[in-house]
């Protein structure tokens, strides 16, 4: 906390967009390195090992951030969007916001730690949510857990070991005219049955 | 035989949702330039005199709401839209923003003539993001062809809390905060989004605006029942033969809605129960059927009209086990901030677990009861106050500890 309270309070100023990047860069570094100590290269930016590699990858960001500028509480979408790129929210990247968006490091990792949709731990690359709501549960969602446990070798709540997929429970996702309904990456796949599970997981 | 009347879902396979041009030759965004040529206070009073209530499960009155949001000073005020949809077994506001989003962004920009605000919000809840770039897509052009005037609308996408659906929640959310419930009063109209005024409006009590300027608030005034008139979109799911949305007037029963529309109980099973408006509603017996879809009407008989979600159970369905999944959603989605709720709804979850695993005791069920009473009054915001309903609904109208097919 002591950081916070003595350095200049990180305002974010229109006419100053480039503090906001690169605060929120040095965030997206640390970020791409705790990735790969996650799983190692596979962790879903293949070009991360070379310098040349994080420029391109920074780069990316400036392009995706740059669509918060200015945004009042917009710490919410930034999460978004650096979970879309590297899965999770590292303590690095929950600092930074906190400089961006000009709030005490605890109420940025509060906001972290309240949403389901973010994770503050390293996990799969393509995330599947078993939606378990009682229209679901009743279609059979117990199967579909099953057998996408089975499928996948992991019990929900972990990821596989190569990094590719992660496991998560979910309440209803909207989709309840073809129940059971799962999701990858957010993409629903509707009226699924411990056949079609595999078919779903070959697409990724 | 009952028939669907579509004023919500008036476009839906009819226009191309992403062609603004559609929405247009099909009488879009005439009924803004006819509200933008009335005074305020006259076209607050034309959407009062409609009757129309929340369709996000308060049933507060509109017109009302806007008039209070008008009266209020302040510098800036906002509109801020409802379409987190977190009730279970509910996607009507999707298939509303997915088949006809300027709808939507419509009813906004009247609300924000309405009060004198120029800047809207959609909470999109983050389970939606193929519903956000839609609606972004529509507000791009609905700013291209200039449609809006200065009224502004920008999209923010929630992250898996279902509590954030609670307006003031919300609120907080869009500020960039946890999605914990504020002390009301003051209420939204009052005090909203950075402390200013705020109309906060369910996607679906917008969507009917538009029409409802159009067409006269005596036209909507008509339609369905008296003290909750116009349509509600339901979204039937379980053990009924057609899975489907529909649109109806608000005094079609329960029985038409499950029999008529829904084809009835499939597989040709017996009925058992019923769930309307997602899990925070009531669980009712066939006795109750011929109740009407209307908000007055569905509270008269301690049941909800909510989202309008309808799950259908049949006579094989273990309660018990339904129940139960009901009672672990509250325990997972309560945000933790106040006590009755955050140690009601664990409670509740264990007692419920003992009960459908068939180890429950009479007195189990009592002290259900008695946490459940006492949440449904202490609890902070709607979440745990409504969290019982569903375990106590089913404790009134059945036999939980006999379980299977128990009616
Ligand atoms: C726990 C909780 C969840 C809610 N979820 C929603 C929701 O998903 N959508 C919605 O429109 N209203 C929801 N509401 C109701 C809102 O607080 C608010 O009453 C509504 O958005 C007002 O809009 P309306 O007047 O158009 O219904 C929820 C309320 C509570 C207590
Ligand atoms: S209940 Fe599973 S998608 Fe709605």
């Amino acid at each position: 906390m002591k950081d916070f309270q003595e350095e200049e309070p990180f305002r974010l100023q229109a006419d100053k967009p480039k503090n906001w990047f690169q605060a929120l860069l040095q965030g997206a570094g640390g970020l791409l390195a705790r990735g790969r100590d996650a799983f190692g290269k596979r962790a879903g930016h293949q070009q991360t090992e070379t310098n040349h590699g994080e420029v391109n990858q920074m780069s990316n960001y400036e392009g995706l951030f740059s669509e918060f500028k200015g945004l009042p509480g917009g710490i919410i979408q930034s999460y978004h969007t650096i979970q879309k790129e590297v899965g999770y929210l590292t303590e690095e990247a929950i600092l930074a916001a906190a400089k961006v968006f000009n709030v005490p490091a605890k109420n940025a990792y509060e906001v972290a730690s309240f949403y389901s949709y973010f994770s503050t731990k390293p996990r799969g690359k393509n995330i599947i949510r078993i939606c378990e709501s009682a229209p679901c549960h009743v279609a059979g969602a117990n199967e579909v857990i099953a057998a996408l446990e089975q499928a996948l070798g992991i019990k929900v709540g972990d990821s596989t070991s190569d990094g590719k997929f992660a496991l998560e429970l979910t309440e209803c996702v909207g989709q309840c005219q073809d129940t059971p309904v799962i999701t990858v990456n957010g993409q629903p796949f509707g009226n699924i049955t411990a056949d079609s599970v595999s078919e779903v997981l070959a697409q990724f | 035989m009952p028939q669907e009347l579509r004023i919500v879902l008036r476009n839906v396979d009819k226009i191309d949702a992403l062609k603004i041009d559609d929405y247009i030759d099909a009488n879009g965004y005439k009924p803004l330039e006819k509200a933008r040529s009335m005074p305020q206070a006259d076209l607050i009073q034309e959407i009062r005199q409609s009757g129309l209530r929340g369709r996000g499960g308060a049933g507060f009155n509109t017109g009302q709401k806007l008039a209070f949001t008008y009266s209020a000073a302040g510098d800036q005020k906002y509109i801020v839209c409802n379409a987190d949809e977190g009730e279970p077994g509910t996607y009507k506001d999707r298939v509303i923003m997915q088949s006809d989003p300027h709808a939507v962004i419509e009813g906004m920009a009247i609300c924000g003539y309405a009060v004198g605000a120029t800047k809207g919000y959609i909470y999109c809840r983050g389970e939606y993001p193929y519903v956000a770039e839609i609606l972004n897509a529509a507000i791009a052009q609905a700013k291209e062809k200039d449609v809006l005037g200065e009224f502004d609308v920008e999209v923010c996408l929630g992250a898996g809390a279902f509590v954030c659906g609670e307006e003031t929640a919300l609120i907080e959310s869009i500020e960039g905060k946890r999605g914990e419930p504020r002390c009301k009063p003051p209420y939204p109209p009052v005090s909203g989004l950075w402390g200013k005024p705020t109309v906060v409006a369910n996607v679906e009590t917008l969507a009917n605006l538009p029409q409802i300027v159009d067409r006269g608030s005596g036209w909507f005034a008509a339609i369905g029942a008296a003290g909750y008139p116009g349509t509600k979109v339901l979204t039937l799911t379980g053990d009924v033969v057609n899975r489907k949305y529909i649109e109806v007037p608000t005094n079609t029963t329960i029985k038409e809605v499950i029999y008529e529309f829904g084809g009835g109980i499939a597989g040709g099973r017996k009925f058992q129960a019923v769930q309307i408006g997602g899990n925070s509603g009531g669980i009712i017996p066939e006795s109750l059927l011929g109740t009407q879809i209307a908000f007055d009407a569905m509270a008269a008989v301690g049941a909800t009209l909510g989202s309008g979600a309808v799950f259908v159970m049949d006579e094989t369905r273990d309660l018990r086990d339904v129940v139960c999944r009901m009672a672990k959603f509250f325990e997972h989605e309560s945000c933790g901030k106040c006590i009755p709720c955050r140690e009601g709804t664990m409670r509740m979850f264990d007692l419920c677990e003992k009960v459908g695993q068939g180890k429950g005791t009479a007195a189990d069920l009592a002290l259900l009861q008695e946490i459940g009473e006492t949440m449904a009054v202490a609890c902070f915001c709607g979440l745990g106050q409504a969290a019982p309903t569903p375990v106590l609904t089913a404790i009134k109208h059945f036999d939980l500890l006999a379980g299977k097919g128990c009616a």
